[in-house]
């Protein structure tokens, strides 16, 4: 019988998707095209709010939207009509993106003369969290139906993003949602994010947001 | 849910360090996996032997070392340890506070590799 030896490894298990997207930040980078990674549950508003996006900057940059989705075309014929380059990213039944898919939807939307991209994730709290995409900026959205309480339920995404998209506050009436229970969890997690309270419905609080994106994209650029 | 995508990563990290390591076989792979990380061992494991059949990591036990949420304290610069984040409010277990900063739970590392 041979005797069992043991191998010490201490290595991250998402090493080499952690290298590949850092990778595909640094060439974004040298080519001064900005990529925003938008994640968020199914129906919490992410193609809307990418609209009410195009609205305000698509006149001030070039943009382009990547549309991952398990599979289907509707989102990116959506976003098509406004005259914003797109494309979708079929994930083959995964969950979520990593950075090799996200290289290969940069390359199939050609986005040098780009000064911005949006990449709408998969639609989920889990997954896509795990998945450093090789994005500039990571950026969820939570809706008012949601409940304030996700902080709790799916730490890693709300310990891992930039901002914070807070979208249908048009309903917030209608709901039980502490939108201060909501920034204090959140700041436990996170407590350098950015937090914008809008509705996509009504068009409400998209200044600010857009501020932001212009700023962050003014840096990454610069 | 995706459970099945980080098994072929981990499955791939480890055939190749047994390798080359000249390994004739893998018996054990230990993981340590902090509570933010959606991955469910059970599951893990289910994948993990599907995808492993034809490998010298087909017989392998898969440990999974839990790793707590570790926060520090804003006021008193103490750490509190939380196994469950969903107990609420979090505060400092030395001062009271709930002004607390997250420093780990979020990791998931292959530690080592039990080898013939």
């Amino acid at each position: 019988m041979n005797e069992v030896r043991i191998l010490e490894i201490k290595k991250s298990v998402y090493e080499d998707n952690d290298r590949e997207a850092d990778k595909l930040r640094e060439r974004l980078h040298r080519e001064k095209v900005f990529l925003l990674n938008l994640m968020s549950s199914p129906g919490s508003g992410k193609t809307s709010v990418i609209l009410r996006t195009i609205e305000h900057l698509g006149s001030q940059l070039k943009m382009g939207v990547m549309e991952a989705d398990i599979d289907s075309a509707v989102d990116a014929e959506t976003v098509a009509l406004t005259g914003t380059k797109a494309i979708q990213l079929h994930t083959g039944g995964m969950c979520h993106l990593d950075a090799g898919m996200t290289e290969s939807g940069i390359d199939a939307l050609e986005t040098t003369d780009l000064d911005f991209v949006i990449l709408e994730n998969v639609g989920n709290l889990v997954c896509p969290a795990e998945f450093d995409t090789g994005a500039s900026k990571n950026v969820m959205i939570l809706s008012i139906p949601e409940g304030d309480d996700k902080p709790l339920k799916y730490p890693l995404m709300f310990s891992k993003v930039d901002a914070i998209i807070v979208n249908k506050i048009d309903v917030l009436p209608y709901f039980n949602f502490d939108i201060d229970a909501l920034r204090k969890r959140v700041t436990k997690l996170n407590p350098d994010v950015s937090i914008f309270e809008v509705s996509a419905k009504t068009g409400e609080g998209f200044e600010k947001w857009a501020d932001w994106l212009k700023k962050e994209i003014h840096l990454w650029k610069n | 849910m995706h459970e099945l995508a980080v098994m072929e990563n981990i499955l791939e990290i480890a055939v190749d360090f047994a390798k080359k390591n000249g390994a004739k076989e893998i018996k054990q792979i230990n993981l340590s996996i902090g509570v933010f990380s959606g991955i469910i061992p059970k599951y893990a494991s289910q994948f993990f032997k599907m995808i492993a059949k034809d490998t010298i990591a087909k017989n392998v036990k898969l440990e999974f070392e839990s790793l707590p949420a570790r926060f520090i304290c804003y006021e008193c610069s103490s750490e509190t340890e939380y196994e469950n984040i969903s107990v609420e409010p979090l505060t400092c277990s030395s001062c009271g506070s709930e002004k607390l900063r997250l420093i780990s739970g979020r990791e998931f590392r292959i530690q080592s590799l039990e080898i013939v």
